[in-house]
């Protein structure tokens, strides 16, 4: 394997390796075995970490935790990760949000990104929203070739009998228009409240049989698998979605977080409003839903003691378990407030956003975008 | 019948956005520059509002009431203060005293809003009562009239207000604990190591923090702070016990133990002291609390996780 010092090396090194695992953008192409491992990348939001010594110091406390060796490349902002067989780049160049490109076993390379992501608060998953998913094609300028959908609302209800025909629904499914299928199966409500898109599949690059293209799967945990002839293309796609994502977090974080700030005038004045997220709870009961919803485990992973404050309305101050923030949670029938106290992470929201809809709501909104 | 706090948040719902409540003070350029600050007046007589609410031309002295008693002395000296004198003594932004009126406005609920205005007798002040939906006036009018038909027009029926200050010095233990505790397991997941009552009050009344602070002259932020010491000290030596314990000769307390790094384990902990924590919470107010068992032991679908294992990359994947 050649020396890997700076990120234009790994670049050419991953470009290499999409290439070889050519992974096809037909269904036919698709079903081959390839024999090498597509790249995987996997979008990471990293707290505090502003410098490449803050990273190092942090990685580095957290690689003798969970067993992995972390250790500075050549160039600044560009880190290796490694345990045993697997190992990580990690391009830190983009601030806070981080990229770990691996072409480990997808088994070994996810496990691996679930140790580094679980054992520390200050780092998250990128929570992908699923409208953008479904949207995505069309803001980068590719075409869909597949799409994935998971929706189970078993997290939150009681007992085992399927309620309605959209309890639990999971397809994948290859279409030679898979955007216009998609578009058809949410506007015809065959799945009710449950077309959660959970990733797509999209050829990107040039259309015709020479051009350079990037085959790529995103799913809303921020983990892509690529292959194809350009890792350039690649990197345009990724990019473009951190940019936006970060925009997005951000967006929670400077319209929505509240505290005292100062004004033009020097004089302390509140900023920041609750989030409304606009949600018709899919639920018979409310009361069970809110006290998984807050029982520090998965899928929500939010630690909270809700009290009833009148019937129908429950509220929980609860604690994110991925970074510690806590946030009040005000919930009704008709909506979900969430107070986001200044400083808390904007990845909190989105992420419990992307629950809703995984677990409750594929139609779930925040209000105003 | 609404409590203090209650009550409180209400009025400072109305300087916020947020839902099913009109945002009549923050439209109309009103700031809340205090929130229970004593402050001492030129002849030494003190003074602490609930809540100073002041726009460019006008500041209201509000008094927010659970109950129907007035209390006529601090109503007279409410009706002292001066445009100056809130300038000089409470560092109020005041550019033209000549211009600018002090009125004081009483919050309550509606069923006591007739006997605190009867308690006014010829002194000018409004009333507000509130009845969980809408707000009626008695007493003088309000000399804003676009915000007094604000308040009229507003319906906020099924929709309580949010949690702006989550406590105050008449809350209850309970009240305080369940604000509290989501504060220590907070600090815990992030590792801190260390906290502190003022670092935990700092963050559970983050919005009304600043604005609550003493000048020198008292504030309800130092009772608040006694309180969410109180509780801690409680929690240390009781249910929280194994987990956090006071640092000797210091104003703070240490987690004895880090949470385990592999997930399993460290749910199962997070879960232990969710169990302690409930357990505390319900002896301090029973039946407030949503009644189902707090530990899950039902398992959740591996799709459901986002486990590896679900139809993901295809054949071509590895």
């Amino acid at each position: 394997m050649m020396a890997i010092e700076t990120r234009r090396d790994l670049a050419r090194h991953l470009q290499g390796q999409m290439a070889a695992s050519r992974g096809g953008w037909s269904a036919s192409e698709a079903d081959e075995d390839a024999g090498r491992t597509m790249v995987k990348t996997y979008l990471v939001e990293a707290h505090g970490a502003d410098s490449d010594d803050a990273t190092l110091a942090k990685m580095g406390g957290l690689g003798k935790k969970i067993g992995f060796d972390f250790a500075a490349a050549g160039e600044s902002g560009l880190f290796r990760l490694q345990k045993k067989d697997v190992t990580f780049w990690c391009d830190t160049s983009t601030p806070r949000f981080w990229r770990l490109y691996t072409t480990a076993l997808v088994k070994d390379a996810d496990d691996a990104r679930d140790a580094i992501v679980s054992s520390a608060p200050w780092l998250d998953r990128v929570w992908i929203p699923p409208h953008y998913l479904e949207t995505l094609a069309d803001t980068v300028g590719a075409q869909m070739l597949t799409f994935s959908l998971s929706h189970d609302r078993r997290p939150v209800t009681e007992g085992d009998r399927p309620v309605t025909d959209s309890d639990f629904v999971t397809l994948r499914l290859w279409a030679s228009n898979a955007q216009k299928t998609l578009h058809k199966l949410r506007t015809a409500h065959v799945f009710p409240h449950a077309v959660s898109v959970r990733s797509v599949r999209l050829r990107s690059g040039g259309d015709d049989a020479q051009a350079d293209y990037c085959v790529a799967e995103y799913f809303h945990d921020g983990k892509i698998t690529a292959g194809g002839t350009s890792f350039d293309e690649h990197n345009r796609v990724i990019v473009r979605m951190l940019r936006d994502y970060g925009d997005l977090v951000r967006s929670f974080e400077e319209r929505y977080g509240i505290g005292a700030t100062t004004d033009a005038s020097g004089r302390h004045v509140v900023a920041g409003q609750p989030v409304v997220l606009d949600l018709k709870w899919t639920v018979q009961d409310l009361e069970y839903a809110v006290q998984r919803i807050f029982a520090a485990n998965d899928p929500f992973r939010l630690w909270g003691l809700p009290t009833r404050v009148s019937d129908g309305h429950f509220r929980a101050r609860a604690v994110d378990l991925h970074v510690g923030g806590v946030l009040t949670f005000d919930i009704t029938q008709e909506n979900v407030v969430i107070q986001l106290p200044r400083g808390v992470c904007g990845n909190t929201v989105v992420r419990f956003l992307n629950n809703l809809q995984f677990h409750v709501n594929a139609d779930a909104r925040a209000e105003a975008g | 019948m609404l409590r203090h706090l209650d009550l409180l948040n209400v009025f400072l719902a109305l300087r916020f956005k947020q839902p099913g409540y009109p945002d009549c003070l923050s439209k109309l350029g009103y700031l809340v520059p205090s929130v229970g600050v004593t402050f001492v007046l030129g002849d030494g007589t003190k003074l602490a509002p609930d809540v100073v609410a002041q726009s460019p031309g006008l500041t209201l002295l509000t008094e927010v009431k659970g109950g129907k008693d007035l209390d006529g002395d601090q109503l007279s000296r409410m009706l002292r203060v001066t445009a100056t004198d809130l300038r000089d003594f409470a560092y109020l932004h005041v550019p033209d005293p000549s211009a600018h009126r002090v009125h004081v406005l009483y919050v309550c609920n509606d069923e006591c809003r007739a006997a605190i205005a009867e308690g006014l007798g010829a002194r000018i002040a409004t009333v507000a009562g509130f009845d969980g939906e809408r707000f009626r006036f008695s007493g003088s009018q309000l000399p804003d009239a676009a915000l007094s038909r604000c308040m009229a027009d507003a319906r906020m029926k099924e929709a309580p207000p949010l949690a702006i200050v989550p406590f105050d010095a008449q809350s209850e233990e309970g009240d305080v604990a369940g604000v509290v505790i989501p504060e220590i397991v907070g600090a815990l997941v992030a590792g801190a190591g260390t906290i502190s009552a003022a670092d935990i009050l700092g963050r559970t009344h983050a919005v009304v923090g600043s604005i609550m602070q003493s000048t020198g002259a008292g504030s309800e932020h130092a009772t608040l702070l006694r309180r969410v010491k109180n509780t801690i000290d409680r929690m240390a030596a009781g249910e929280l016990a194994p987990w956090i314990d006071r640092v000797p000769r210091l104003p703070a307390y240490r987690f004895k133990v880090d949470l385990p790094v592999e997930p399993a384990a460290r749910t199962r902990e997070l879960q232990r002291i969710r169990t302690a924590a409930a357990k505390y919470l319900a002896a301090q107010q029973p039946g407030k609390q949503v009644q189902l068992p707090l530990l899950f032991e039902v398992d959740i679908p591996a799709e459901a996780r986002d486990e590896p294992g679900e139809p993901t990359e295809g054949p071509q994947s590895d």
